[in-house]
């Protein structure tokens, strides 16, 4: 049997009730002997405990105690940081303190709140760091993000994580980048997959599944401790040094392999146990490995192969192209709006320059002032001297000399061309220059003397060139 | 003219003094509450020479941390709290401790009696008890008490500390102080036959 009041019968001896209730509880003490019968044992139990015995310390208690403070002060090592900067730590741990120490409680919690909140978010950003970006793209390029279940249009400086599938169309391509321990392009009609992104003290472990297309691949230093593999539809590709294309015929899923520095393993999937046998491709190599077959061992890069693979020191550096199209009437094309892309950015300083170009004959040619577009050329000037590179060069050469030309200033259009021919006489780009040069003489200078030199130069120099046929025309027009 | 303040300093200005290597204040705090501590962890251990060398230790914490205590709280519930964790740890690390006989407690290896007292006469159990007796079977039900609900009765029912202070010490709220305490005098007053003790 129990009564309601049982529970209250505790309170009531540590006499922690109200007066109010604490009457009730006397008046219902007369009446009710369960409840008196606890309120008897809870006092005897209350005289009990107050009746034990309160011991002292034992008289040797001080000497020991002394004897063992003395011997824990001598243990106690000296602080490593002088006095001041020990102040200064405890003050600041002491401010802490209060400030995580506040009596009520859902300030308690607040600060609490607070302090995960931004532990999570700098942890995430963190995480965003340790992912790798685009550093640059041209053309159609879609990612898709399985977490959005969509695919979206890739940006430069794009974050990639585990899951994300890449699609570069025709026409298009790509530079991937993660810090310091590889970088990856990825040329047009181009699919691949990041199937695994790991990274933990300063490792990383990754993997990507190419289905088709091609791939140039090129790691650094840091890489060292760390995997890269890239999965074929016929291979398992572990890289173990620094550069190697991947290209899959997309029709038979043959592995096209080349290297250009270090080393490559490679695992056939299905002919043997991947542990058992791994095949190295060297320096110079390349190899192709069917699906479903043990691979024949490398053999050596002819010399155009050797040549495309030279692109993979090529990834992310900055390149300036100039659009034209394949007909022969292309070198008109330098006379009107050229069509040129800024791809890569490295050197930042370059990037820099060419948009600050950029953005001068922008601004130029809505405000049409020359002035300003003239400062435009003498930035890209500027890049040429600063960052020479045969990678570049001839493309800003022939962009400045188109630019002189569309503000009326043939003499200078003329010098910059010549200076491309003089410089780069194997580029691609002198053809149409020195046609160029021809037609300015002809058509705006009125020195058919100079532009039937030049004319005959392009007949020279370059006969399989298409401006051979423009030129013919021009002579022939010349001498009538 | 030495003022009430000057003669009975409080435990925060000899924490203050004891800081600034003033080794007597540290002393003066040190007796006013090894009494209490050793007493605390002689009824949670059951063993009086243990208990010496925890209120000791306890002692020694406070000493070498001087500097970790914040004027917020209470300097007794500080105290309290260094001790209770180190009777717990002894608990922990001496798995195979058995309980002693209450009157080995008080003879000390160098075979020196030590002094104990009764505490208030007046509220003794109104008919005679065995005093030997009933401390041995009492301390031998304390013992039995799971350590949460143990210490909760030691410090409110014997060392009758306020509730609010047990609440700090034992780094609870109020309310749970009241509930262990609620559950220890139950499951005690299964161990103990108070009938024993009281006449009719």
């Amino acid at each position: 049997m129990s009564c309601v009041y049982k529970k209250s019968i505790p309170l009531y001896i540590d006499g922690r009730l109200s007066q109010n209730k604490s009457n009730r509880i006397k008046f219902h003490l007369n009446t009710c002997r369960i409840c008196s019968q606890e309120v008897v044992e809870l006092e005897r139990l209350s005289v009990l405990l107050g009746n034990l015995r309160t011991l002292k310390v034992s008289q040797a208690y001080e000497a020991k105690f002394e004897e063992k403070l003395n011997e824990r002060l001598s243990l106690k090592k000296p602080p490593l940081i002088s006095y001041n900067a020990q102040e200064i730590y405890d003050h600041t741990i002491d401010i802490i303190r209060e400030i995580l120490s506040p009596r009520l409680i859902p300030v308690k919690v607040g600060i609490i709140a607070l302090i995960s909140i931004v532990f999570l978010t700098t942890l995430s950003s963190l995480r965003q760091m340790y992912l790798p970006s685009f550093i640059a793209l041209r053309g159609d390029v879609r990612v898709f993000k399985p977490r959005a279940n969509k695919w979206l249009l890739a940006k430069s400086g794009m974050k990639l994580k585990q899951g994300d599938v890449v699609k570069i169309e025709k026409d298009g391509m790509l530079d991937l980048r993660f810090k310091d321990y590889f970088k990856i392009r990825a040329k047009q009609n181009t699919e691949f997959i990041i199937a695994r992104f790991n990274t933990s003290w300063g490792k990383v472990n990754s993997e990507f599944g190419l289905i088709n297309g091609t791939m140039l691949v090129g790691t650094e230093r840091k890489l060292k401790d760390s995997t890269l593999k890239i999965k074929t539809p016929s291979a398992l590709l572990v890289d173990k040094g620094t550069g190697f294309m991947v290209h899959i015929n997309p029709e038979d899923n043959i592995t096209w392999l080349g290297v250009l520095d270090g080393r490559v393993m490679v695992t056939n999937y299905f002919g043997y146990k991947e542990k058992e046998i791994a095949l190295f491709v060297m320096p110079n190599q390349k190899m192709l490995i069917k699906p479903n077959e043990i691979p024949e061992g490398p053999v050596p890069l002819i010399a155009s192969e050797y040549r495309m693979l030279e692109e993979i020191n090529n990834i992310g550096k900055l390149s300036f192209y100039i659009s034209f199209s394949k007909g022969p009437k292309r070198v008109r094309e330098l006379f009107g709006p050229l069509r040129c892309y800024v791809y890569g950015d490295e050197p930042r300083e370059l990037k820099k320059l060419v948009m600050r170009a950029k953005n001068l004959m922008d601004k130029a040619i809505k405000k049409k002032e020359q002035d300003i577009f003239l400062q435009g050329i003498e930035t890209l000037k500027e890049a040429i001297e600063r960052y020479p590179s045969p990678g570049h060069n001839p493309q800003f050469l022939i962009f400045i000399g188109s630019c002189y030309e569309f503000l009326g200033l043939h003499k200078e259009a003329v010098q910059y061309f010549e200076r491309l021919i003089d410089k780069y006489p194997n580029s691609e780009l002198s053809s149409i220059a020195c046609c160029a040069i021809g037609i300015i003489y002809e058509e705006k200078l009125n020195n058919p003397k100079e532009a039937i030199k030049f004319y005959q130069k392009v007949l020279s120099e370059y006969q399989k060139s298409l401006e051979v046929s423009e030129a013919k025309e021009a002579l022939k027009r010349l001498s009538e | 003219m030495v003022t009430v303040e000057k003669a009975f300093p409080s435990d925060e200005e000899l924490i203050l003094k004891a800081r600034e290597n003033d080794r007597t204040a540290f002393d003066i705090l040190h007796k006013r509450y090894r009494e209490r501590i050793l007493n605390y962890i002689f009824r949670f251990l059951g063993d009086y020479q243990l208990a010496e060398e925890v209120t000791q230790e306890t002692f020694i914490r406070v000493f070498t941390h001087l500097k970790d205590f914040t004027l917020r709280g209470r300097v007794s519930s500080w105290i309290y709290t260094i001790a209770t964790n180190l009777a717990k740890n002894v608990k922990k690390k001496d798995k195979a401790y058995t309980t002693v006989s209450i009157d080995k407690h008080i003879l000390l290896e160098d075979e020196e009696e030590v002094e104990f007292e009764l505490r208030d006469t007046k509220s003794r159990p109104d008919t005679g008890v065995l005093q030997k007796e009933f401390e041995k079977d009492i301390q031998k039900a304390i013992e039995k008490l799971p350590p949460k609900y143990r210490e909760a009765l030691i410090l409110c029912c014997i060392q009758d500390i306020p509730y609010k202070e047990v609440a700090e010490i034992l780094r609870c709220s109020i309310r749970v102080v009241g509930i262990r305490l609620n559950r220890a005098r139950q499951m005690l007053r299964r161990l103990i036959k108070l009938d024993l003790y009281f006449e009719k």
